[in-house]
């Protein structure tokens, strides 16, 4: 078990890093789609298959939607707004 | 105060705290952030809406707090509706394309594990179907078009899992593993969440002893009365948290007990003493 924090992370000092592993038989590997990671991997186990995350891939693919999603929340926070109050309640400002 | 007295009070106190949660579910129905990549904010507060509307119509209608918060809501809703069911339909594909790729792979535990190829023959008949349904529609075809670009680009690198037995569908678990090294690193608690601090405070107690019974000892330290009444502040900062908890996991029943809770509480009070009402 290794780890490694790069800030920020570039190719360079990824590869180093993986390079001192690379006598290990390495069957496969799986990253998200950070194309520094993938192009890491790829020189170092050129002929181990890459598994991109499907978690990241659907998270990629829903942002094509999340303008439309998040229009249809604020546009509904903007519609409901002003909604009546309840004298007793110390919080008597504005619903929203 | 009068028995009677004490229990009209009580009831008051219950209705105003009814009418509060009221407004803390509608608040919270506009307010749902979006968690990649399966809970979509906007259209889950649209659908807590719904549910929070099928209670207010159960209530009195001669509130006129509730009269007004219904109408409200009602006209939010149908405002809205067009805009909600063309991301519903694009939530169900969205589902569609998931369940292609068998993802997330804990609800696919019981079912015979595809090929590669299998995988991908059905994606492309989805991706035919998905093209022929989104014409016309604008936010579907941003989704067919996302999965279309993308699936050209890399779908061959989704696939590597079904042939490889142990290679794992996405990342998380390496993730989490890290998020959980680096909790450690974010505050002295270890813990991600503020939440406990906004609801009691940031206290921190620290207690010195060598063995199991001298710190017990000093717990001990602490009066019972003392304990209970810090039991029941907690009770009270908590409650609000829990019931919006609640509310997430199945807002429809949450929002019709409390309609029956409120309706419950209203017949208690007799007509003249009804001056909680807006």
């Amino acid at each position: 078990m290794s780890a490694i924090q790069l800030e920020p992370p570039n190719e360079k000092d990824l590869t180093n890093w993986i390079m001192t592993y690379q006598g290990y038989p390495v069957l496969a590997s799986v990253s998200d789609g950070e194309e520094r990671i993938i192009a890491a991997l790829r020189a170092v186990w050129p002929d181990a298959p890459r598994q991109r995350c499907q978690e990241h891939f659907l998270g990629n693919l829903a942002d094509e939607v999340f303008p439309n999603d998040t229009e249809l929340r604020k546009q509904m926070r903007v519609d409901l707004g002003g909604l009546p109050k309840i004298d007793d309640f110390p919080d008597d400002s504005s619903f929203f | 105060m009068s028995q009677t007295g004490i229990a009209e009070a009580d009831s008051t106190n219950e209705l105003l705290e009814i009418e509060n949660q009221f407004r803390m579910a509608i608040r919270d129905a506009v307010n749902r952030a979006t968690r990649k990549p399966f809970y979509w904010g906007g259209l889950k507060g649209y659908h807590k809406l719904e549910s929070i509307a099928q209670a207010l119509h159960c209530m009195p209608a001669k509130n006129a707090f509730f009269g007004c918060l219904c109408r409200q809501v009602d006209r939010t809703l149908e405002k809205n509706r067009p805009l909600a069911e063309m991301i519903d339909k694009t939530y169900t594909w969205f589902l569609r394309i998931a369940a292609c790729l068998r993802y997330p792979p804990g609800s696919y535990v019981n079912e015979p594990a595809p090929t590669s190829q299998q995988v991908k023959q059905e994606m492309e008949k989805l991706l035919q179907s998905l093209e022929s349904d989104a014409r016309g529609q604008v936010i579907l075809l941003s989704l067919y078009n996302g999965l279309r670009k993308r699936w050209n680009l890399f779908g061959d690198d989704l696939l590597y899992c079904y042939d490889i037995p142990g290679l794992p569908q996405d990342n998380l678990k390496v993730e989490s593993l890290f998020g959980r090294l680096r909790c450690h690193q974010r505050r002295i608690s270890g813990r991600k969440s503020t939440q406990p601090f906004r609801d009691f405070g940031h206290y921190q107690i620290l207690f010195l002893a060598e063995s199991e019974e001298q710190l017990l000892e000093q717990l001990r330290d602490v009066s019972i009365e003392d304990y209970q009444a810090q039991r029941k502040h907690q009770f009270r900062a908590e409650a609000p948290r829990k019931f919006l908890a609640r509310l997430h996991r199945d807002p429809g029943k949450v929002m019709q007990l409390l309609a029956t809770k409120h309706v419950a509480h209203f017949s208690k009070l007799p007509a003249h003493n009804l001056s909680y009402i807006a």
